[in-house]
């Protein structure tokens, strides 16, 4: 089938098979590797993007869903947002093996959109969709909480 | 820029049973040790255990990177915490019967509790810039420091891992009207 979708601010027309899955589209055809897949089934989250700026699993998605959307995976430019959680993981030391780690920045990236100052509750139950095997979560936590406390100063 | 060397030490040349028999470099001889602490809140009806608070001290020599050390410290013990709380590899018929992550439950960032850790900086003589190995010594106390609470808190004893619900709530009800 051919689908059309904008991908990180570039349209792109492709043409693939029916049953072909997003994540498999990005990784094999595009050379978008950021989003991973684990389990293929929608329970880990490491292969998680936006789509219309939701976050979907990208193993759960058929290519041909993302006809007339809007995606945006790990590998965007020029989104501050995501630039500064990218650095802020860094900093913290939030990233051991770094699977889970594209899937952990997309959906933190999404709940900071949304709402820029969550409770540490709230951050917790967004990223419980996200398997960490490392156990990266108490300094996700930090990075995240640090983030969210230095927005908050620059917007003073 | 900081220039050091560092040279393992060896065995001596001659081991004394026989000539022909060298020994080369060191087996590793240093162990790491480390304290637990866990406080934990157990719901009385339905036996779920959660660990609220989690403090861990660790002799690990000096302290080259304290971030990545408490990264370490901190993976091991929310791992330690799955092995305690929540994954089991059930087979029946040679059949893996948790073969996904929806089966075998891992800890998520809902599972876990506040970690302190505290590095205890004793100087080891052997290893490079007076270090130790630090890898994986914060996997071993939460199985033991959980259960500990678990018997300290409903006075139950259990021996097979992990503490799941159901278990709890078993040797809950088996101990019901015993004294203390």
């Amino acid at each position: 089938v051919k689908v059309s979708f904008v991908v990180n601010g570039v349209s792109r027309d492709v043409e693939t098979a029916p049953d072909r899955r997003v994540i498999d589209l990005l990784r094999e055809d595009m050379g978008l590797t950021g989003a991973k897949e684990a389990c293929g089934r929608g329970d880990c989250g490491a292969c998680i993007i936006l789509v219309d700026g939701v976050t979907r699993h990208a193993c759960l998605m058929l290519a041909a869903q993302l006809q007339g959307r809007e995606i945006v995976t790990i590998e965007a430019e020029g989104l501050e947002l995501l630039t500064r959680l990218q650095d802020a993981f860094v900093q913290h030391g939030a990233i051991q093996c770094g699977f889970c780690t594209p899937g952990m920045i997309m959906s933190a990236f999404a709940l900071l959109r949304e709402n820029p100052t969550p409770e540490r509750e709230r951050i917790r139950e967004t990223l419980a969709g996200n398997f960490c095997r490392c156990g990266t979560h108490p300094k996700v936590i930090a990075a995240l909480e640090a983030l969210i406390m230095s927005m908050k100063e620059s917007a003073r | 820029v900081v220039v050091h060397h560092f040279r393992a030490p060896t065995a001596p040349d001659n081991v004394g049973a026989q000539d022909s028999l060298r020994l080369h470099g060191m087996p590793h001889a240093v162990f790491s040790y480390g304290a637990h602490c866990a406080c934990i809140e157990v719901d009385e009806l339905t036996g779920r255990t959660r660990v609220d608070k989690y403090i861990a001290a660790h002799d690990c020599g000096t302290v080259l990177n304290p971030q990545i050390l408490s990264q370490q410290i901190e993976g091991a013990i929310i791992q330690g915490i799955g092995f305690a709380l929540h994954e089991e590899l059930l087979c029946e018929d040679g059949r893996i019967m948790t073969p996904n992550l929806s089966t075998y439950i891992v800890p998520l960032m809902t599972d876990i509790p506040e970690i302190e850790c505290i590095p205890v900086q004793a100087y080891e003589p052997s290893g490079p810039f007076g270090l130790k190995g630090a890898g994986e010594v914060g996997i071993n106390g939460p199985l033991a420091a959980i259960g500990n609470a678990l018997a300290d808190a409903c006075g139950v004893r259990l021996f097979n891992a992990p503490f799941t619900p159901e278990r709890v709530h078993a040797a809950m009800k088996s101990t019901e009207g015993e004294p203390e």
